[in-house]
């Protein structure tokens, strides 16, 4: 089992300064490294909906100069706004400057403030998010090559540079709903597993069994999962779940702000985008069900039930999220580093 | 006086190797900090045309972490290809994780190959950049901002994060022509003067005093700008004469390769694009009026005589041009950071 960090850079502008939310991110990732952590993930948000990192690929960079081993991945890249090509050379960049060390995790994106700012139309993000990881994939692979899609034309050219690793950097599709799980399946990709925030676990089980049922349907060899769980680790059970609810409140409340609460009251309790905000905003109340709570022991138990559960691969937590101090996230990780890791990593 | 780094990541692909470029980039980066140069200048180049930077933001972001103290420009980033919102992202993020240390040079670009890969009409390219300038401007400094032009819409958002350097980085604009300079003069923006790839020296100091008048007359104060050379310093005149020589015809070759040597002998001799083209392919045979080569003593009086010609402030050098061999690069700076530097350092 290997262990990661991710982040979705949450920002709180009433309460945080950015310049610091940056270096206390980047300290953290460096300590990730010197703590035995495989890989960090981080997330790519605009115009202060909710995350402050619109270019995961420009912090992966600083990352990436900071450390030498450590896996760069995003979770995710969003791939509807900008010109494919421009995303192909960024991240081949940030392959050579990290001397081989990317994970591309890509999505659709769900923010209509992201959709809006960019003047996207959201009915069309599946199938601009498709287009453009086609244009990516063959923009690294294939030289020269063109392409004639319904939202990108690209005359044959050759996008350079290249990226390190060959045949390029593993991609991985950020995987919530049945749907982009079967994509992933389909296609051979390797995917995310988010149980808190996609369903039920015994839901989410079946969407992941589905993806390695179709994995193998189609002919593809093992891929990879990296699995998402928030984490509140202390020497004292209370303390921890006290974190944990504060942390995850905030977190959730902010994640959803998006829809404005007397909005949201509005629509019919059965609305799917009702339970499904409702689903997020339990967190709190879930969260010795939906995440790694407790004392060492107790986190050590509660991966083994985790494993049975999922098959755990990659596992990446939440670190510096809902306005937690950083000082927290750092206790928090040495002290999962000394008395869980090493049971994993044996 | 202070001095820079500059490149445009000119690159070879039948002789260079991609990853080893970056490497030796970044290297002579960190070296130029050591040695107590001011500042490096990044070019942003696309698809195999010329260079192999397609995103100075990122690779400055590596120069970034591995130095301290050293000012982190483009030259330039090229704006009418992308949404401005990406830029002023990208570069505010720049700017963070620098310790507020971007020069942010921009410009229209050139290369037809760049339009066309992007599918933006070459004839749009300066009305784009106008307007992406000012997205950008008013992304960085208004919080929140509206904005509708003729090529991008932006309904009434916060662009974050927010630059570290207030009111925003210092703007540099790529000034070649003479409605550049004026341009820039007018709005008060810093600019590059780069004479080997703009005209005769006359021509060119005609141009920058334009440029100062304009600043004057519009009431801006002290602007900034950063002139642009090749360096050749060798202890022998000869040695630093052929490198010279042989580095410009590579480098010219290459830079020149995006007109086909076909179209270019049917065009007249007066059309404005073989003139330049032209112009460009001189340089080799014209190294010691146009660029600083020579011994130490040699470029230190050349210094004093582009000093009085241009009334330079910033200079940055190629380095890592034409193919040349990096530890040539690295002997270079290394003799001009001894024996030529302290000379316009004491001046100061």
């Amino acid at each position: 089992m290997e262990f990661g960090l991710f982040s979705l850079f949450d920002f709180f502008r009433d309460k945080q300064d950015e310049a610091q939310y940056f270096q206390d991110t980047l300290d953290i990732c460096i300590l990730a490294e010197e703590l035995g952590f495989d890989s960090i993930w981080l997330g790519e948000e605009h115009f202060y909906a909710f995350g402050i990192c619109p270019s995961p690929q420009m912090f992966l960079t600083a990352v990436a100069r900071e450390t030498s081993r450590i896996r760069l991945g995003t979770a995710i890249s969003l791939l509807p706004f900008e010109n494919p090509l421009r995303k192909a050379e960024d991240f081949a960049m940030l392959d050579i400057l990290s001397n081989g060390r990317l994970n591309f995790g890509a999505g659709r994106g769900i923010i209509p403030k992201h959709f809006e700012g960019f003047c996207v139309d959201q009915a069309e993000s599946r199938a601009r998010y498709e287009e453009s990881l086609e244009i990516i994939r063959r923009a690294w692979t294939e030289d020269p090559f063109e392409y004639r899609g319904s939202f990108w034309q690209v005359p044959s050219l050759s996008v350079g540079p290249k990226p390190v690793q060959q045949p390029h950097p593993p991609i991985y599709r950020g995987t919530l709903s049945r749907e982009s799980f079967e994509g992933a399946g389909q296609v051979g990709d390797n995917a995310f597993v988010v149980p808190w925030l996609s369903a039920p676990h015994p839901e989410v089980v079946s969407r992941l069994q589905h993806y390695r049922a179709t994995l193998q349907e189609y002919g593809h060899g093992p891929t990879r999962t990296t699995c998402i769980f928030f984490l509140f680790v202390h020497n004292d059970h209370q303390e921890a779940i006290r974190d944990a609810r504060a942390t995850t409140r905030a977190y959730t409340e902010l994640i959803t702000s998006f829809v404005p609460r007397e909005a949201l009251h509005q629509v019919p309790a059965h609305d799917p985008m009702r339970s499904y905000l409702e689903f997020i905003l339990s967190m709190p109340d879930d969260v010795e069900k939906r995440a790694v709570v407790g004392t060492p022991a107790e986190c050590r138990r509660r991966l083994y039930e985790l494993n049975d559960e999922f098959g755990l691969d990659q596992v990446a937590f939440y670190f510096h999220a809902g306005a937690r101090a950083p000082q927290r996230a750092r206790q928090g990780l040495e002290l999962f580093a000394k008395e869980v890791m090493p049971e994993f990593h044996a | 006086m202070e001095f820079g780094l500059f490149s445009l990541f000119d690159f070879f692909r039948d002789r260079q190797d991609e990853v080893r470029y970056f490497q030796d980039t970044l290297e002579l980066s960190i070296l130029a900090e050591e040695l107590g140069f001011d500042s490096v200048w990044f070019g942003e180049e696309h698809f195999y045309s010329f260079g192999i930077c397609p995103s100075p933001q990122i690779f400055l972001t590596a120069v970034a972490r591995e130095t301290a103290r050293i000012r982190l420009g483009t030259a330039i980033s090229l704006l009418p290809f992308e949404n401005p919102l990406r830029k002023a992202e990208d570069f505010a993020m720049l700017d963070i994780l620098s310790n507020g240390r971007l020069d942010f040079g921009v410009g229209r670009g050139i290369i037809a190959k760049h339009f066309e890969g992007f599918r933006v009409p070459l004839r749009e390219s300066r009305a784009r950049y106008e307007e992406s300038l000012e997205i950008i401007r008013r992304a960085w400094t208004e919080d929140p901002f509206e904005y509708r032009g003729e090529f991008w819409q932006v309904p009434s958002l916060s662009l974050g994060p927010k630059p570290v350097q207030r009111p925003h980085p210092p703007i540099y604009r790529g000034t070649i022509s003479r409605e550049s300079f004026e341009d820039a003069g007018i709005v008060g923006d810093n600019a590059f003067i780069v004479p080997w790839l703009t005209g005769p020296h006359p021509s060119v100091r005609k141009r920058v005093q334009r440029y100062r008048t304009l600043l004057e007359e519009n009431g801006h104060g002290q602007r900034r700008t950063t002139c642009i050379f090749f360096l050749f310093v060798d202890p022998d005149h000869n040695v630093a004469l052929r490198e010279g020589q042989a580095v410009t015809r590579a480098y010219t070759d290459l830079f020149t390769n995006m007109i086909p040597a076909e179209l270019l002998t049917k065009m007249h001799t007066a059309d404005p694009v073989r003139q330049f083209i032209d112009f460009a392919r001189a340089m080799p045979d014209q190294i010691e009026e146009r660029a600083v080569v020579g011994t130490p003593a040699e470029c230190r009086r050349r210094l004093h005589e582009l000093d009085n010609e241009f009334t330079l402030d910033q200079v940055a050098f190629y380095f890592h041009a034409g193919a040349r061999d990096p530890k040539r690069a690295r002997y270079g700076l290394e003799l001009f950071a001894n024996e030529v530097m302290p000379e316009f350092r004491s001046s100061l």
